[in-house]
């Protein structure tokens, strides 16, 4: 729940198609560059970063150490690469879940050529289930990590305990390397409020890419509605 | 599109005999809740994942096995021996554009396996029911099904046609399904229930009773809701438990 007294449906349900009328086709144009320009032939690793809180890490951030190399703006999807590395970073948020798969079929053939793939997703901490009571904790880092173990598999993160799952581009992802018998892992950053607070981990990890986080602009509009 | 499709089968054996159960996505999700009980109460082991532009990707470790570092994804195949079944597990909707390839690469390859026969489990939308104090159940079965003879006898309810086309309002792909296996000559069976979204466990235990009427999937020496195991996935179905501080 987002708001008071809102009524919140499931991600899951709330995207799932009408079957029983003809669903619309929404935005059914194939995924395009921007630019005309032929796929890197040499990916080392291969990063998806996915939600609001990364994205704005880099569009807020110096992009001192980033190239941008091309962009598909309709569903906000932005590849750069970070110089003096053979590393591409995609970075991606606010698209439709349904168009996920459009995502992962444009992206296919950079993930099947990277040596190495990463995803980031950052999810709110609702979201994160446990049995566990979560104290004043404002984030969780798990990660999930494909049989055949890559670069980054020993990370110090917990892996993701069941029941929780994750979905979209950074799931399919994982998914397809896997099924490939490629090695990939995705981290999974839980985070309260991701407009308020910084997450020390993710801006580790961006130092770690040569990239300056950037910390976060405190809202001064209440996050609740209870007085608006 | 079936060659988008990265099927992992971890064996390749015929599967002349065996039963595959297939749950639609569907109003309360009754057909994944009745597969996952199977699964869990069956100690099934996993033959196969699929790969597919068709299945909204999710991922996560085993659901069945805390302690398991093996990854679970959106469609995974389930096998018992000891039963004759297989069960395909969807842990996500189909996306309605490339449904139909996908079904029909499902059913070719269950169809190149030899597979006997197909059930699928699906419901339908509560207020749909017409005849409000009959069985919550109804089936439909091809003519080649070797269910179709005990179905009758039971006295089951047959769906009751009303358009041309078949539709089950809220059934997800199971009409879709249904029709490929038919032009496929697969034998099958589809299975149903009326329901509403909400706490939808007791249909799941309804349908697997329902079906033990016609798939000796239990043993018939002690009750068979006591031999059901509800998977440890479904412990937090709810939601996590209420913060202590609020008492």
């Amino acid at each position: 729940m987002n708001n008071y007294g809102e009524i919140a449906e499931p991600t899951s349900r709330s995207a799932w198609e009408d079957w029983d009328d003809v669903p619309v086709q929404n935005g059914t144009s194939k995924l395009q560059w921007h630019q005309k320009k032929p796929d890197p032939e040499i990916i080392e690793s291969f990063l998806i970063f996915e939600g609001q809180y990364l994205y704005d890490c880099i569009f807020r951030g110096g992009k001192d150490n980033l190239e941008l190399i091309n962009c598909v703006p309709e569903v906000h999807l932005h590849m750069y690469r970070i110089i003096s590395y053979n590393k591409y970073i995609v970075v991606i948020r606010d698209y439709n879940l349904l168009q996920t798969n459009d995502l992962l079929e444009f992206l296919k053939p950079l993930l099947i050529q990277a040596h190495d793939v990463m995803v980031v997703q950052t999810k709110p901490l609702a979201d994160y289930m446990s049995l566990e009571p979560l104290g004043n904790q404002n984030s969780v880092i798990r990660t999930v990590v494909t049989t055949k173990p890559g670069a980054a598999a020993d990370t110090p993160y917990p892996r993701l305990e069941q029941p929780n799952m994750i979905t979209g581009v950074a799931a399919g992802a994982i998914s397809l390397r896997e099924h490939l018998g490629e090695s990939a892992i995705a981290l999974i950053c839980y985070v309260n409020a991701p407009e308020n607070y910084q997450v020390d981990e993710m801006d580790a990890l961006l130092r770690q890419l040569n990239i300056d986080p950037v910390p976060p602009r405190p809202s001064n509009a209440l996050n609740s509605n209870l007085y608006i | 599109m079936s060659e988008a499709n990265i099927w992992n089968f971890k064996e390749d054996g015929d599967l002349s005999g065996y039963t595959l159960i297939v749950p639609s996505v569907a109003v309360g999700n009754i057909g994944q809740l009745a597969c996952d009980l199977l699964i869990s109460s069956l100690d099934m082991v996993k033959i196969a994942s699929v790969y597919s532009p068709a299945l909204i990707p999710v991922i996560g470790y085993d659901p069945y096995d805390l302690n398991s570092s093996k990854l679970a994804s959106s469609c995974e195949i389930f096998k018992c021996a000891a039963r004759n079944l297989v069960v395909l597990q969807m842990r996500a909707p189909l996306i309605y554009k490339h449904a139909r390839l996908f079904l029909e690469d499902l059913a070719k390859k269950f169809k190149e396996r030899n597979i006997k026969d197909i059930v699928i489990l699906t419901s339908s939308f509560a207020h749909e029911k017409k005849h409000i104090s009959t069985s919550p159940f109804r089936y439909l079965a091809t003519d080649s099904s070797s269910f179709k003879s005990k179905v009758k006898a039971f006295n089951w309810l047959e769906h009751e046609a009303h358009d041309t086309e078949l539709r089950i309002y809220g059934g997800g792909f199971a009409s879709m399904f249904y029709e490929i296996c038919g032009e496929n000559s697969l034998p099958c069976l589809l299975l149903y229930k009326y329901c509403s979204e909400g706490n939808n466990i007791p249909d799941a235990y309804d349908m697997i009773q329902y079906l033990a009427n016609l798939l000796p999937l239990f043993s018939e020496k002690s009750d068979l809701v006591s031999q059901l195991i509800q998977p440890v996935s479904w412990k937090l179905l709810f939601g996590r438990p209420p913060p202590k501080d609020i008492y």
